[in-house]
């Protein structure tokens, strides 16, 4: 056997048991009762705020207030960027904790007789963790494409009857870029840039990775998935307040909020978007690997 | 080479319990190692060390002349495993989990289906083959178990407790299997079932407390046993049985004779030849003129032996560090 055929089968028999990790993993959660309701209320609150965003429905979820009144009291209530943004302060404030706890009982509810079952046969714990970790990943991803890829999608081909009735408001939005009331403006534009867009929603997406290798992390360190999802949303929640509060340039969410309007509007510098992504992915390959040595050091 | 070297192997729990202390055991291949000790005596503890689910706080262990850790994936592959009332995902069938166990072991599809098949036969299990895993017996649930511990054809199986809760046919079935692959494989069975240790395999380890007590062949274990303890039973009345009672209780060759109805139980004095003082309470019964109907030895062989062990190791406490601190 060459070298190369010796190679193909390390990696093939290094890959497999990682795979079998994964799907199990997958099918489990998509039996998980906690997924189907996530999928449910964003599928739900996705479809009002896009008829809210083109009928202008006087109505507003409580939860949705609450969010709204924290993030900027005096967000317009029309135009066609408006419901992208919305939904994605969605997924960063609210839709979290769902993502804290598919993630935070990835490793601790199988830890003692099912672990049993798996750790000891021919896999390591690095394979273990890399397979429940993708897992969680791929099955908050899908959740949130299923539903944000589509919605940004109606919004971007159907634009907003209301918005349409001022397309003043776009050049108005352009023009007083620095003034206070220029996101507002932005928001009301009817035009949204297909590369911001993607930044926003790959931003958002990586965003949600790195909390779920959060919890996943944690549910590889502690023995408890109570304790794992508490200390996980505690700390994701923490990192997210003093991020703000400090104002780190990019990094704190309420600036990521308040850039939002520029992002889908099209101004925006793409090196600093690539950089953001870059930070993003750096954190979550530190995390993945941190948790993996923690692992591997640990009692099953 | 040997199966499973353990050197000096400790283990602390959290820093508070010790489950494992300073083990240090050696397991040829092709031995069929019955592994016991009470609840707690750390006998889980001890497989999970050799297994790489747990480090040790101190020690080594070694399988296949290669150190265990928990990453050591490759060697895993040469463990057959089944735990403790094994549990196993409740959707997954009988086929689709012993799928995905073989993909687990890095196993190609091309000897992964021919070996699940052949196993789902072996186990009996073929009728069940493709129903959820939630609908199966406890019996079918360890004959599963048994099977994903022979996925890999692996050289060295460890079964802990493998005929817990199984009905009289689910445990002879589970014996006479371990009979026939213990031929050409190395067996590490913990078991409270002493009966079923003495019939599968020739070689124990007692641990009590964390410590090993014992490490020899099964018949070594029974030479330990009190070799003193008879009962006689008689066709007589309970008067000239009381009678008799009291003339051989007279010998000196017997510590203590109790008698119950037409039995009496006889202690006898400790030595290493039982012949002399049997003959001369047989004698003695002879010389009463009572029918003798019949004698025995009291107590579970192996049972007694293993008691004795674990009794006199608890008795031994203080003196038993101190022993350890001299050397």
């Amino acid at each position: 056997m060459g070298f190369r055929e010796r190679l193909i089968a390390r990696l093939h028999s290094w890959l497999l048991p990682y795979a079998a990790v994964v799907g199990a993993d997958l099918a489990a959660l998509a039996r998980s009762w906690v997924l189907r309701a996530w999928f449910v209320l964003t599928a739900l609150v996705a479809i009002y705020t896009i008829m809210q965003g083109s009928v202008a429905l006087p109505l507003e979820l409580p939860a949705r207030q609450v969010v709204s009144a924290f993030l900027s009291p005096d967000m317009p209530q029309k135009g066609p960027a408006r419901p992208i943004a919305e939904l994605l302060e969605w997924y960063l404030l609210v839709w979290v904790t769902f993502v804290i706890i598919l993630a935070g009982g990835a490793i601790t509810s199988e830890l003692g007789v099912v672990a049993d079952s798996i750790l000891s046969r021919g896999i390591s714990r690095w394979q273990y963790l890399m397979g429940k970790w993708t897992a969680r990943v791929v099955a908050v991803l899908a959740v949130y494409m299923v539903v944000m890829i589509p919605a940004a999608a109606i919004v971007w081909l159907g634009g907003s009857p209301a918005s349409a009735a001022m397309p003043e408001v776009a050049g108005a939005a352009a023009e007083s870029f620095d003034s206070q009331a220029a996101p507002e403006l932005l928001l009301q534009s009817r035009r949204i840039d297909t590369k911001g867009l993607a930044f926003a929603l790959a931003h958002v997406a990586l965003l949600l990775a790195l909390v779920a290798t959060c919890g996943v992390a944690f549910s590889a360190t502690f023995e408890s998935t109570s304790l794992a999802i508490g200390v996980a949303w505690v700390t994701v929640y923490a990192t997210g307040l003093t991020l703000s509060l400090v104002g780190i340039p990019y990094l704190s969410p309420v600036e990521f909020f308040a850039r939002l309007p520029d992002l889908l509007s099209g101004r925006f510098v793409p090196a600093v978007q690539y950089w953001i992504l870059a930070i993003s992915l750096g954190t979550i390959v530190s995390i993945v690997t941190l948790s993996g040595i923690l692992f591997a050091r640990r009692d099953v | 080479m040997s199966a499973v070297t353990t050197h000096n192997l400790t283990k602390i729990y959290h820093n508070r319990r010790i489950a494992l202390d300073s083990v240090s055991v050696s397991i040829e291949p092709g031995t069929v190692l019955g592994l016991l000790g009470p609840n707690g005596a750390g006998k889980t503890t001890l497989i999970r060390l050799v297994l790489g689910l747990h480090r040790p706080s101190a020690g080594w262990v070694e399988v296949m002349d290669r150190a265990m850790t928990p990453n050591a994936a490759r060697l895993r592959r040469r463990i057959g495993y089944l735990p403790t009332s094994p549990r196993f995902p409740p959707h997954m069938t009988p086929i689709t989990y012993l799928d995905f166990v073989g993909k687990l072991f890095g196993l190609p599809a091309e000897l992964r289906r021919p070996r699940l098949a052949g196993l789902v036969r072996a186990v009996d299990l073929l009728a069940a083959a493709s129903q959820p895993i939630r609908g199966l017996s406890t019996g079918m649930l360890t004959r599963l178990g048994i099977a994903a511990s022979l996925m890999n054809e692996p050289e060295l199986l460890i079964w802990d407790e493998p005929t817990a809760g199984l009905d009289p046919e689910a445990r002879r079935f589970t014996l006479d299997l371990m009979k026939n692959l213990t031929r050409e494989r190395t067996l590490i069975l913990s078991s409270h079932a002493l009966h079923d240790v003495e019939e599968v395999c020739n070689a124990a380890v007692v641990l009590n407390d964390g410590h090993l007590i014992f490490q020899g062949s099964i018949a070594e274990l029974k030479g330990k046993l009190r070799r003193n303890h008879y009962e006689l039973e008689l066709d007589a009345k309970p008067k000239a049985v009381e009678a008799l009672r009291a003339s051989l209780s007279k010998l000196t060759t017997v510590r203590a004779a109790t008698a119950t109805g037409q039995r009496i139980e006889l202690h006898l004095a400790d030595g290493k030849d039982i012949a002399a003082p049997l003959a001369e309470v047989l004698l003695t019964v002879s010389e009463s003129g009572l029918v003798l109907a019949g004698v025995r030895t009291l107590g579970r062989q192996t049972e007694e032996a293993f008691l004795e062990l674990v009794e006199s190791d608890q008795a031994r406490g203080f003196s038993r560090a101190v022993d350890r601190q001299a050397a």
